[in-house]
């Protein structure tokens, strides 16, 4: 009888621990998302595979999206290598000529110009407001998501937990004084 | 004798620090009227500089006779190029006195023809509004038409008024959207107070 329900305990676990480990399976799957440059051509995050992606929804009528623009071509610039900031623009196709001149004007004429992110994409991803970021790590993997402005000691500890790099220097001074350093660079 | 001497000069020290000290309240009040007002002002300025422009006509040797873009940085990239000004409350939001509140105006341009004109308010927490005079409107039917601007997965992040290069609006942005707003404590609650156009389009005319 006791080893009865002992075994039924273990076999409870035992299937918990499945549908755990299924749940986890889950999350871990690289995600799958079809973005477009400004030319048409078709993008996926495997073509970023080795790199850190953070991809970045935005519009040329979110100020807020506009405010943090100088932080990710300033992080952009900072990882060349290691790193892709996608900007992944959900304006209007009218709107497209716009795009480029804006990003130049907010300082993040560095950063990777998407359009057109489709609609499985988006609900994939639960995009629910503007700015929304979510980060990729090297193997595709979303390991953290971002909605509302990205504040920069937050954006630059989690860049470098990402990168395996102690945080710069940098990123230990005050957030006033970064800010201008964020628009003259 | 002493003691007679020494209180004259007590007492002018005394009407001294007094008289400085109400300088000091002075200046205070008038820095502090300065940094509540001039957002205001500047957003009027900025909002009468794209008054008359006429999108598909107006050229940009014609928006460079006005003298608030003969200053503006102009940002280009191929043949697209933009001028943008911006207002803000930053002041008053920064004392939570009043919810951050931003005004830009953008004029794009492309060879030599200004192609669109722009308002964008944003008032934080609150979906963008976005006052846009394009040649002709394909959002919908009507010129002017508001529309809600939606991700693909239905979530709204904001609204748009486009009108045509017919429209009068074009005339009147300075009645068309409340500069006033940024001055104002507590900030404008509605978008009909911070884009009175609002109030004026047909509810027909909204997608």
């Amino acid at each position: 009888m006791y080893i009865g329900s002992m075994s039924r305990a273990v076999l409870k676990i035992f299937i918990f621990s499945i549908c755990f480990a299924a749940i986890q399976a889950g999350a871990q799957t690289p995600a799958s998302i079809d973005l477009q440059d400004i030319n048409g051509g078709h993008h996926k995050l495997e073509d970023y595979k080795g790199k850190v992606v953070l991809l970045n929804f935005w519009a040329t009528y979110c100020v807020p999206c506009a405010a943090e623009m100088p932080l990710l071509g300033q992080m952009q610039k900072r990882y060349k290598d290691k790193l892709v900031v996608l900007a992944a623009s959900i304006d209007e196709p009218v709107d497209r000529p716009k795009l480029k001149p804006f990003l130049v004007k907010h300082k993040a004429g560095n950063l990777t110009l998407m359009v057109g992110p489709t609609l499985d994409t988006l609900t994939d991803l639960h995009l629910s407001s503007l700015p929304d970021t979510m980060f990729f790590d090297a193997n595709g993997m979303l390991v953290a998501k971002s909605v509302g402005a990205l504040k920069r000691p937050e954006l630059e500890r989690r860049l470098a937990e990402m990168m395996g790099t102690p945080p710069t220097k940098a990123s230990h001074s005050r957030p006033k004084k970064m800010s201008k350093t964020a628009v003259a660079h | 004798m002493a003691a007679v001497l020494k209180s004259p000069s007590r007492m002018n020290k005394t009407s001294t620090f007094a008289a400085t000290g109400v300088l000091l309240v002075l200046a205070a009040i008038v820095v502090i009227r300065y940094e509540i007002n001039a957002p205001a002002r500047t957003a009027v300025a900025n909002l009468t500089a794209i008054n008359n422009i006429t999108v598909g006509r107006t050229t940009e040797a014609d928006l460079l006779r006005r003298p608030e873009f003969q200053k503006l940085e102009r940002t280009c990239f191929g043949a697209d190029c933009l001028y943008q000004m911006a207002a803000e409350n930053s002041f008053l939001a920064r004392l939570h006195l009043a919810p951050r509140t931003s005004l830009w105006t953008v004029v794009n341009v492309r060879d030599g023809i200004v192609t669109g004109v722009s308002v964008i308010a944003w008032r934080a927490g609150t979906p963008g509004l976005v006052l846009n005079q394009v040649e002709r409107v394909t959002d919908c039917d009507y010129s002017p038409c508001i529309k809600d601007l939606i991700t693909p997965n239905h979530a709204k992040h904001g609204t748009r008024i486009s009108f045509n290069n017919l429209s009068n609006i074009r005339n009147h942005m300075p009645e068309a959207v409340n500069g006033e707003c940024l001055s104002r404590l507590h900030g404008c609650q509605s978008n009909t107070e911070l884009m009175p156009v609002f109030t004026e389009i047909p509810q027909i005319q909204r997608n």
